[in-house]
């Protein structure tokens, strides 16, 4: 017997890689020897132990391949990883039903995937592009991994729907509608629902950190969680730290917080339970039933309540709820629009109430104010059909034939165009997005282009004919970025032309995606308009044209054309319907619409950013905000922001999980607040690496009304390695839950100056306890005016054991004089519960000749209630 | 957290239950047998959950005590052979008497075996050249077919093939070699 020959047809069999000559050898070797078939099963055993070895490497970077995923973070598969080959061993089993087989789901062109009103909120691998070719033709630059990376990869589930997630990192994140790969979602709070392969529903509800490892498996560690199971998924498997659940033909919910405790209860049919921790034998648990499961891993029968869980009719009542504010902004907004002087058209495809009624069906109004009723536009072909949401209307472009015709005259040296579509397929090499066919020089061009070698990305470009006489083009063109994974989710696309500057920028959701130097003589930097297209192209120049069928696959629900050229900033603006961003371009009055991208002043439920220079700080002084999410004063790396709050109310708490933030993500923010009503969520004051934030109270009332969770402060002043301070020299201070000073290797700075503050309380706001909670490195300042200084005080509100406070070992006390010294004593901070302190001390510039200080019980109860400072100077 | 009593006692196992325990503990076995027997790694999964559900139905015919892996392994080959009925015209399975062929001189390792070859495999595949790893990567990990990982890695597919062959020969020698150090 030939071995190496047998081990060669094995190998190509193990590959499937036989053909029928190669087939009948092999079967003539394992029919005829009996040592064939040993070596056949040592070779097929090798090959399984490898898949099972690959599977549990799941999701490790494929060595060298860059762009894969772009997940940078440790997955659990990373951590898992190191742990010793027993371990791997009890996963392996663990992975029992072993129906945790990878699906395999071949993209190909054409494929949809995905809701359909959702809107894709963002697109974390797109790259700026350098590239400009003046070909008009292919492109030369390709990316070799990209185009077969795209064209078959393993999806395994796909992000259905998310509603207020904030994502733990949002460049990460995944998209509404698109396919995921096995990965690691976290996300701070908001609720999102993932659908696998094989049908399994999972509804999560954050805070959460959960692993889609394949379409029949996922590993949790942190989050409330439903699961659904229809029977293709029957063997489901969840992992947590402390128990796993196999389906077996059910819905279930689990409560999991890490390795300290995870319920499960079962809503429909029964599942499997093993503990993770001790060897038990296994449990089925049937509807109506619920396990609790501590540390110690054993199973402890508690009240069912699967009704608290996020479940997918609450997902969907919060959808319905966003959508609505979303139309709301919408319309505020398109009136904005409308009202721009240098809006030159604006299609809304909405149905109208004038006198264009009796031809709705074939002419889309142009809304610009400045129009006078030119520009609309002709629709020829075209569906009508639903757009981003239910409600709203747009146009199906499918046919050949179909386009809408409109003209706009005129050369621009800068120009805007913003367009919302849904991509269904990218058919051709161009896809018309808006077409002059004019043959002039300075004849615009927008498309998406899918070259062979892309296949089957896609590329933004805007191509300008450079002179009337010849064919040649200015590209402008963006990475393959459009992949298949964008087919059948709302895009956001966006051009500016800034003839000024002379700079060519392309856009996606908000996210630039090119940005080249115009290379025209500068008297002829310009785009020129005349008869235009929306979603075809007829050329009516030379007859020698390239690719002449040019009809774009898809829907359209906007379209505008301003004559001025838009910042980033704007352009991200006008494609995040839920927030508004400062522009503090006239004085920096709050209530002035052209103070805000998109001109719109902040609505209802809307994320506020604040970022500008100290010049355009952003002051409000009067009137009652609508109830917004929160505000974020200084959001990034390199941002500063300023809020200046001098009267009125501003309102911050409309969904509870949000948190209004002073310096975020590396940002650094202020906020000065010298009267009127703040009443927020909760603060975070210096958040995250690099950070800075401060917040000086002066005057007014500032409410933090809520905590998130139990455990969950109200104010935290340095969290997560930032540095904040809270500064309080006048007006009062109100929390419905605790204050945490430090967190996560953060330092924050409690600061309080004088005795003009009225009130500092902690926990006295409606339910729950105050609590605090001072870490290593954080410090409790206070200045003493001639007056004393106004006194923290936490509050026990319920019977329940709250009003602690925490000095851990390095926490700092930094007292003075904010005035004459003087000898005395001040009673800082007091408590209704208990004191642990496990090494407070003086900040070491404090002259401890002069200062000391005491943990002192005022009340006689035994244990000590008021930290005491005293002065002998 | 509320718990109450522990009451772990107070549902016994069923029979079915024992058996879904045992295919818990040998489904890796299972599993790799299906795959010998089937080598497209998605049509092996199916076939997985088939002989699951098959195992679950059937589960009072096992006797206790008897060779589970083995019985298991009896289903298994029935969907296997169910598959090849589907797929008749296909070379990429073998042919139905082959199959019973190989099957008589199958005779499935005990866990303990097969942790020892896992975790010599662990180690075996850290000495691997980087673009041979590369290449059982895409195929193990990600179950790309050998013409896929030919474009992915820029190889003509004859050459993925050869790779892929000579890695397998190059493990099993360094598992030999691994468990025979070990003793």
């Amino acid at each position: 017997m030939d071995i190496d020959r047998l081990a060669r047809l094995l190998d190509l069999y193990l590959d499937e890689g036989l053909d029928s000559e190669t087939k009948r050898e092999l079967e003539e070797m394992l029919l005829a020897n009996p040592k064939a078939r040993e070596f056949f099963w040592q070779r097929a055993e090798l090959n399984a132990h490898l898949r099972q070895h690959g599977q549990e490497a799941w999701g490790v970077k494929v060595l060298g391949q860059d762009g894969e995923g772009g997940d940078k973070l440790p997955t659990v598969s990373e951590s898992r990883q190191a742990k010793p080959i027993l371990k791997w061993i009890v996963a392996g089993l663990a992975a029992s039903l072993m129906l945790a087989m990878v699906g395999s789901w071949i993209l190909r062109d054409g494929g949809r995937v995905g809701t359909r009103d959702q809107v894709a909120l963002n697109s974390s691998d797109m790259n700026a592009s350098n590239e400009s070719s003046l070909d008009g033709g292919q492109s030369s630059s390709v990316d070799d991994e990209r185009p077969v990376d795209g064209l078959r990869d393993v999806w395994v589930a796909v992000l259905r729907k998310a509603v207020d997630v904030e994502w733990k990192n949002p460049l990460n994140a995944p998209s509404v509608g698109e396919p995921m790969k096995a990965r690691r979602i976290q996300f701070e709070n908001g609720l999102i629902e993932i659908q696998t392969n094989r049908g399994a529903r999972i509804v999560l509800k954050g805070p959460a950190d959960l692993e889609v490892i394949s379409d029949m498996e996922i590993r949790c560690e942190k989050g409330r969680l439903s699961v659904d199971v229809p029977p293709p998924a029957q063997g489901f498997l969840v992992h947590t730290p402390l128990v796993k659940v196999v389906d077996r033909g059910t819905a279930f919910a689990m409560d999991v917080r890490g390795d300290t405790t995870a319920e499960v209860h079962v809503i429909d049919g029964l599942v499997e339970l093993s503990s993770q921790v001790v060897d038990l034998p296994m449990r089925e648990l049937r509807e109506g039933e619920a396990v609790g499961v501590a540390t110690d891993g054993i199973f402890n029968n508690i009240p069912a309540a699967s009704e608290s869980f996020p479940s997918t009719a609450e997902i969907n009542s919060r959808t319905r709820a966003v959508i609505n504010e979303m139309r709301q902004s919408w319309k505020q907004r398109r009136k904005a629009i409308s009202n721009d002087p240098s809006c030159l058209v604006y299609f809304d495809f909405e149905r109208t109430n004038d006198g264009l009624r009796g031809n709705q069906d074939t002419i889309v109004r142009n809304h610009a104010r400045d129009a006078e009723g030119n520009g609309n536009g002709i629709i020829v072909g075209c569906d009508w059909t639903s757009g981003r949401w239910t409600g709203k209307r747009a146009l199906d472009f499918k046919n050949v034939s179909d386009r809408v015709l409109f003209s706009v005259d005129g050369e621009h040296e800068s120009l805007t165009c913003i367009t919302s579509i849904r991509v269904g397929s990218i058919d051709r090499t161009f896809s018309s997005l808006l077409m002059s066919g004019d043959a002039v020089e300075g004849e615009l061009q927008w498309k998406i282009s899918r070259t062979g070698a892309d296949n089957p990305m896609g590329r933004l470009r805007l191509a300008r004919r450079s002179a009337e006489w010849d064919n040649s083009v200015s590209d402008f063109l963006s990475d393959p970025v459009i992949g298949p994974q964008r087919l059948g989710t709302w895009m956001q696309l966006a051009f500016v032309w800034d003839g000024i500057n002379r700079t060519c920028s392309q856009y996606i959701d908000g996210e630039l995606v090119s940005h080249d130097f115009i290379q025209t003589l500068p008297d002829s930097s310009f785009l020129r308009t005349g008869q235009l297209e929306l979603g075809n192209w007829t050329p009516r120049g030379s007859d020698e044209v390239m690719s002449p069928v040019r009809n774009f696959n898809g829907r359209m629900d906007e379209f505008v054309m301003f004559n001025r050229a838009f910042s980033q900033s704007e352009v991200l603006a006008f494609h995040d319907l839920k927030a508004a961003y400062w522009k503090g371009q006239k004085a920096n009055n709050w209530s002035d619409p052209s103070n805000w991208f998109a001109g719109v002043v902040p609505t209802r439920s809307d994320d506020v950013y604040i970022d500008a220079s100290d010049e355009q700080k952003a002051v409000f002084d009067s009137g009652a905000t609508e109830v917004l999410s929160r505000v974020i004063v200084g959001s990034k790396t390199g941002r500063f922001g300023e809020l200046e709050i001098s009267g009125g109310s501003l309102f911050a708490t409309r969904n509870s999980d949000r948190h209004t933030r002073v310096g975020v993500a590396g940002g650094v923010g202020i906020v000065t607040q010298s009267g009127g009503e703040v009443d927020l969520n909760t603060l975070q004051i210096g958040l995250d690496p690099s950070s800075q934030g401060t917040y000086q109270l002066s005057g007014g009332n500032l409410l933090l009304s809520r905590g998130v969770s139990a455990t969950m402060s109200s104010l935290e002043i340095g969290p997560q390695l930032g540095r904040g301070l809270l500064e309080i020299s006048g007006g009062t201070l109100m929390t419905r839950r605790g204050v945490t000073l430090g967190r996560d290797g953060g330092t924050g700075v409690f600061f309080v100056r004088g005795s003009k503050a009225s009130r500092i309380d902690i926990g006295s706001f409606r339910d729950f306890d105050g609590f605090w909670v001072q870490n290593t490195g954080s410090t409790l300042k206070v200045r003493v005016d001639d007056e004393g200084v106004s006194q923290i005080r936490v509050h026990e509100t319920t019977a329940d054991d709250g009003a602690n406070v925490h000095f851990s070992n390095g926490a700092l006390l930094d007292v003075g004089f904010e005035a004459t010294p003087s000898a005395g004593e001040w009673d800082i901070l007091k408590w209704d519960g208990d004191l642990v302190d496990e090494g407070l001390q003086f900040a070491s510039h404090v002259d401890t000749d002069v200062w000391s200080f005491s943990f002192v019980d005022t009340d006689s109860s035994g244990s000590p209630d008021t930290l005491r400072i005293t002065a002998q100077p | 957290m509320l718990f109450g009593a522990n009451d772990l006692n107070s549902t016994a196992p069923t029979h079915r239950d024992h058996v879904n325990a045992l295919f818990v503990l040998h489904s890796p076995r299972i599993r790799g047998f299906i795959l010998s027997l089937l080598p497209n790694m998605s049509r092996a999964d199916d076939v997985m959950q088939e002989t699951f559900l098959t195992i679950t139905a059937k589960a009072e015919d096992y006797e206790r005590e008897t060779n589970f892996v083995a019985w298991a392994c009896t289903i298994a080959r029935y969907k296997v052979l169910e598959e090849c009925n589907r797929n008749q015209k296909t070379s990429l399975m073998l042919s139905p008497d082959v199959i019973e062929a190989v099957c008589v001189s199958h005779s499935p390792m005990t866990p303990d075996e097969e942790e020892g070859r896992l975790a010599a495999l662990k180690d075996c595949m850290d000495a691997l050249a980087p673009h041979t790893r590369r290449a059982v990567e895409l195929r193990y990990s990600r179950a790309h077919s050998a013409a896929e990982i030919a474009k992915l890695l820029g190889w003509s597919t004859d050459s993925v093939y050869v790779v892929l062959s000579r890695a397998r020969t190059a493990l099993q020698k360094c598992i030999t070699t691994h468990l025979k150090a070990v003793g």
